[in-house]
Parts: structure tokens; C-alpha cells; sequence
């Protein structure tokens, strides 16, 4: 297509993203997108408008798009605070190498640099959280600008990228050409890893106690089906970061489930006796490694990473390779060669039932009776759900009592750690797979953060189960609080929190509330059949839990606590 | 002990890729010494840069660089030591 058609590069925008199989534009409108806008509805295009509450709203309802689908979530703001609304957002994709392309309106050309209204350096704002950045001087530039854009965000390590489209360009006359073939915008890769390949092969061919870690890129690379294909060949136990959950079926005995700070103890115990650790796709984050010095340090430690700047940052390894996941765990399929161990098996299994995941029922509502429920439920009808979650407490239960059985169907704010992230993430799943159940899982602060998108959940009636676990706390930091601080609650009280079924009904939303054991199978069977449109699950429940396990901050594996401690502890010196 | 590392970057828009280079160099602690410039033929720019930094971190250096977008040729000259 050519732009004789009387085009102006806001129709030339909108027309480009329809031809990249853009299917929703996650927006919010203001002064510098309204030719954007505008060309929405003048183009007649397919792409759908998800008009939203609030900037953050629109970028973690693309996120979740994204990390749902492996689209990239297009995101459209306006300039200045719409931009700057938008950052939290694109850090947290950014921090999870999510797929996404933000396009913020801009002043005009002449207005830039003169501080105008609403004239803000997105460009150099968004510097830390983005991949890269694009400003547009041309109409006719767009087309061009916005394949690289989508180029540049799929491929490599991949992240957001923002396009920033003045005014004044949108609305010029464009006369260039929608459909241009790209070349790829990203420099070759900087390592090769034939002959590193073979040294883990042969590390884990000598193991006697091998284990797996297995990261996000084994799902951002689609290796997931290698990757069962390999560990059940070679019957290797694993155990997956936040992230990585869904890359391998955590109902499988070889799956030993998260490890790290709030991980499984038996995959902590697994990670302090494993002879060869292969990390796939795991950037070492410190909510695994604690006190990096001593993590696994009995283990020869392998690493497979797209990107090199990974390799001996966080801990120094014996063999690594730069390379897709998806590409190095076929190619080590045929290399290894290992007979599975029976007794690092039995141990695996001896370590399962000694140190069980467990949670007490108290005489009002766990936490983790609730997700523990949620699991069953959609696991005894043979579905599958989405579950995406926002940070804290919950999340960690969450990533504990919900197996994830399929790639793609954990979505959660892992390095940034962003709150407000889950039910909005939820909105952009549900679009990006209708036809699947999804359930967001929040904390009451997490929720409060964003819960404007009830609007937008209820207009496009999307049938999401937005579980609240309401326990008035910032439960994470009181639970921080009670144990390095001397029980000193301070800024951790949410008190005064809304009656959240009635604040659904506000929005036209049908709320459930659940306050004992004895209620939940019932009313959330009536939530997870409602389908014609969104359902609040309000949770109150017991107000000061602590999760476990947990390794403080900082701490090697030695120090996980499995239960509640019975001596004072110190304040933890390592990351926060 | 801090390193010099010296570099040079063939760029087309160097409004956008020098804030990134220094913020991308600056997480692992590099910092800019020197910076000249140099006008090629085909509207292309040739940023030389001269960074200090820790020697635990050289081996990243090419890897840090290469997260550059729209970036046309890298070359690494050899480091050495600054006190």
C-alpha cells in the first residue's frame, strides 16, 4: 500500500500495525494522540481499542497480552504523564524481556526541547526500562520506524521499545510505503557455542547427581516441549525460578518446583546435594543464589543464556554457552549421554516426603487454602487456567500451591516485582486466549493499585476471576517486619480497605466473599462458572501468616528456615 | 585497580544510542573517560570511546555493547591498566 490513498501518518500508524497482525491497541487517549485516535476509527481498521482507566493499566494488560500469546502488546499513550504513567509498566516488562511496543504521542516538532504542555523527554526517560527507543521526524518514516520497532522487541533478548510519534507527524500528509521488508536491527551474536556445548554435555554425562534450572527463556524461546522431551529422556530432575513455572509440568515427579528465597524445601535441599547444575534460561537472580559464594558450590555449574552479559554475573560458572534455549536443548539432546540415577531419584522422592509443602487451616481463611482450592478446582475438571498475580505474599503461595502444568499460563511481575500488575495482566490474557479460564490471584495493595480496570474488565465483559486475599496487610513487609525488625509494624496496615463485592457491584460486577474454610469449594465453584463476564472472589483472610520456606535475604541455602523461627533473627545485609 | 577499555561504534543516530551506551556501561560500573567523534561519508558517525572500569568486568564489555540497537560495526581495542 502506498500513501496516494490521501493518507496522514497516524492512518499510515494504524494501517502498518494492522499488516504486523496487531489485534488490540491497549490505550489512553490525550492531546498529542488524538490523530492516533482518530485514524482508529478512519482506517476502519480490525485492531481493537482497549480503552483503559490508567496508563500503568494499559501496559500490564499488553504485558500479559504478550507473555499469554508471545505477541508483542502495543501500547498507545499520550505525551507527557501519559508517558510517564506508562513507565512502571515498561520497566516490569523490561525487568521479564516481555515483548511490547509503547507509542506515545509527542508535541509538535517545533515545540520539543521548549518544555510546552505535556512535553516530555520520553525518549531519554525511558532509557533503563526500555530496549530501545525510536522518535519519528517523518510521516513517512512510520512504516519503517515500526517494523524495526517489532523486529527489535522479538528478537535477541527480548523487551519493550517505545516509538514516540510527535503531532505534528501523525497529522502530515504521507506518501511513502506500508509494506517494507526489515532487515534485522540487532548486531550478530557475540559467541558461537559448539565447543562449550560439549563441555556440558559431557559435565552432566558425568554426573551422578544432576539437576536442572530451568528459567524464563525456555519459555520466552518456545523450548518447552525440548525440554520435556530432554528431561524425560535423560530423566533429570528440575526445578524451575518464578519465571520459569509452566516451562516443565509441575504435576511430574521429576519436577521439584521453585527454588530460592520462598522455593520448595525439597528443591532447596536438592540444590545443596546436586553434583552438576545446568541452568537454562535463569539469570542467576538473587531470590535464587542468596549468598552467592556458597550457592551450589559442591555442584559443577553449567549456564546456557541468550545473552552474555549474564554469564559469571551474578555467580561464576564452569562451562556456559550464549545461545537460545530452544536451539541448545536440542542440540544437547543428542549429546548427553547419562543413565538415570535410581538413588539420586529415590532421593529426590525422599526428600518430597520428608519436607512436604504444607499450610495449617486455621479456624478463619489461609491464604493458601484458597489457591490450594483454586488449583483443585480447575485441575479436577480437567482445565487448565491462566493465573497471573501481583507481588507479595499471595504470589509466593501462588507460585507454591497452583501447578502450572503448561507453558505460558503463569504470568507474574518476577524482577521488578510490580504491584497492580495482576488483574490488568489478567484482561490481557483473557483478550489474547479467550477461550481459556483466567484467574488473577492479588493481594488487597496490589489490587488497590490498579483496580480502575474493573471498568475495562466489565465493558468487554471478559470473564476473568479476580481472587482478592485480602489480609489488610502489606503482608510481605509485615511479615519482614516481624521477623528482622522486632515485630515493628510501620506503613504496613491497610485498614480501611473498601467491601470489595460491593465495589464490583458498583461496576456492575457479580462479587462473591469468602470468609471460612467451610464456604470456599462452594462459592468459588459459583465464581469459576460465571462466564458472563468478570467475577470478584473477595477473600478475607487470616490477617499475619508468614510464608515458608524461606531463606533470608542474603543467606545461603544452609539458612532456610522451613518453619517459623524460634530465635531472634538479624536484619538481613543482602538484597531487599 | 581500574581498567581503560578502548572501543569505537559506527552509529547513524547518536542522539539515541550514546544515553543508552552510558546508562548501559554505567550498571556495571564503566565509566566515560573519553569520547571523540568522527563524521564518515555514508551520513554514519564513529564514536571512540575510551571507558574505565573494573577488570572483573571486561570480559562483558562486547556483550554490554552489542545490547545496543542500530548500532553498525563494534571494535574492541585492547585495555590496560590506570591506577
Amino acid at each position: 500500500m502506498s500513501g496516494k490513498q490521501n493518507m496522514d501518518g497516524a492512518q499510515a500508524l494504524i494501517h502498518t500495525l494492522e499488516n504486523l497482525g496487531v489485534e488490540y491497541i491497549f490505550g489512553y487517549s490525550g492531546g498529542a494522540v488524538i490523530p492516533i485516535f482518530d485514524a482508529i476509527v478512519t482506517t476502519k481498521t480490525k485492531i481493537k481499542l482497549i480503552n483503559v482507566r490508567h496508563e500503568q493499566g494499559a501496559v500490564h494488560m499488553a504485558d500479559g497480552y504478550a507473555r499469554a500469546t508471545g505477541k508483542p502488546g502495543v501500547v498507545l499513550v499520550t505525551s507527557g504523564p501519559g508517558a510517564g504513567n506508562a513507565i512502571t509498566g515498561l520497566m516490569t516488562a523490561h525487568m521479564d524481556n516481555v515483548p511490547m511496543i509503547l507509542i506515545s504521542g509527542q508535541q509538535i516538532t517545533s515545540m520539543i526541547g521548549m518544555d510546552a504542555f505535556q512535553e516530555t523527554d520520553v525518549i531519554n526517560l525511558s532509557v533503563p526500562v526500555v530496549k530501545h527507543r525510536y522518535q519519528i521526524y517523518e510521516a513517512n518514516d512510520i512504516p519503517k520506524t515500526v517494523h524495526k520497532a517489532f523486529d527489535v522487541t522479538m528478537n535477541g533478548r527480548r523487551g519493550p521499545v517505545v516509538i514516540d510519534i510527535p503531532k505534528d507527524v501523525s497529522s502530515a500528509p504521507f506518501t511513502g510505503v506500508i509494506s517494507l521488508p526489515v532487515t534485522s536491527q540487532l548486531a550478530e551474536p557475540v559467541q558461537t557455542h559448539n565447543d562449550s556445548l560439549k563441555g556440558i554435555a559431557e559435565a552432566l554425562s558425568g554426573a551422578k547427581r544432576p539437576l536442572l534450572l530451568v528459567g524464563h527463556g525456555v519459555l520466552l524461546s518456545d523450548a518447552s516441549s525440548k525440554l520435556h522431551e530432554f528431561i524425560n529422556t535423560h530423566q533429570i530432575p528440575v526445578v524451575t525460578t518464578l519465571l520459569g513455572k509452566g516451562a516443565f509440568d509441575e504435576n511430574s515427579s521429576l519436577h521439584l518446583g521453585m527454588l530460592g528465597m520462598h522455593g520448595t524445601a525439597y528443591a532447596n535441599k536438592a540444590i545443596q546435594e546436586t553434583d552438576c547444575l545446568l541452568n537454562v534460561g535463569s539469570r542467576f537472580d538473587d531470590r535464587i543464589i542468596g549468598e552467592a559464594s556458597q550457592f551450589c558450590d559442591q555442584a559443577v555449574k553449567c549456564h546456557i543464556d541468550i545473552d552474555p552479559t549474564e554469564i559469571n554475573k551474578m555467580v561464576t560458572v564452569d562451562h556456559a554457552v550464549v545461545c537460545d534455549a530452544k536451539l541448545a536443548l536440542s542440540e544437547l539432546q543428542e549429546l548427553v549421554d547419562i543413565e538415570p540415577n535410581k538413588a539420586w531419584l529415590s532421593r529426590i522422592s525422599e526428600l518430597k516426603n520428608e519436607f512436604p509443602l504444607h499450610f495449617t487451616n486455621h479456624e478463619g481463611l489461609s491464604q493458601q487454602a484458597v489457591i490450594e482450592a483454586l488449583y483443585q478446582q480447575t485441575n479436577k475438571n480437567n482445565r487448565d487456567a491462566i493465573v497471573t498475580t501481583d507481588v507479595g505474599q499471595h504470589q509466593m503461595w501462588a507460585a507454591q500451591f497452583f501447578k502450572t502444568k503448561s507453558p505460558d499460563n503463569w504470568l507474574t511481575s518476577g524482577g521488578a516485582g510490580t504491584m497492580g500488575f495482576g488483574m490488568p495482566a489478567a484482561i490481557g490474557a483473557q483478550l489474547g486466549r479467550p477461550n481459556e479460564t483466567v484467574i488473577s490471584i492479588s493481594g488487597d495493595g496490589g489490587f488497590q493499585m490498579t483496580q480502575a480496570e474493573l471498568a475495562t474488565a466489565a465493558i468487554h465483559k471478559l470473564p476473568i476471576k479476580i481472587v482478592i486475599l485480602d489480609n489488610k496487610y502489606l503482608g510481605m513487609v509485615r511479615q519482614w517486619q516481624e521477623l528482622f525488625y522486632d515485630d515493628r509494624e510501620s506503613g504496613v496496615s491497610l485498614e480501611g480497605n473498601p467491601n470489595f463485592v460491593a465495589l464490583a457491584a458498583a461496576y456492575g460486577i457479580k462479587g462473591v466473599h469468602i470468609t471460612h474454610t467451610e464456604h470456599l469449594d462452594e462459592r468459588l465453584t459459583d465464581a469459576l462458572d460465571y462466564s458472563d463476564g468478570p467475577v470478584v472472589i473477595w477473600c478475607e483472610v487470616v490477617k499475619t501468616e508468614n510464608v515458608y520456606p524461606m531463606i533470608p535475604a542474603g543467606k545461603s541455602y544452609d539458612h532456610m528456615l522451613i518453619e517459623a523461627p524460634t530465635a531472634k533473627l538479624a536484619k538481613p545485609v543482602g538484597s531487599t | 585497580m581500574k581498567h581503560l577499555f578502548r572501543f569505537e561504534l559506527t552509529v547513524e543516530d547518536s542522539t539515541m544510542v550514546v544515553p543508552r551506551m552510558l546508562q548501559v556501561l554505567s550498571r556495571r560500573g564503566f565509566v566515560l573517560r573519553s569520547l571523540n567523534t568522527e563524521q564518515l561519508d555514508d551520513n554514519m558517525l564513529k564514536l571512540q570511546c575510551e571507558v574505565e572500569g573494573a577488570a572483573q568486568w571486561e570480559s562483558t564489555l562486547p556483550g554490554l555493547l552489542h545490547k545496543l540497537v542500530e548500532v553498525h560495526s563494534i571494535t574492541l581495542m585492547n585495555g590496560s591498566e590506570d591506577e
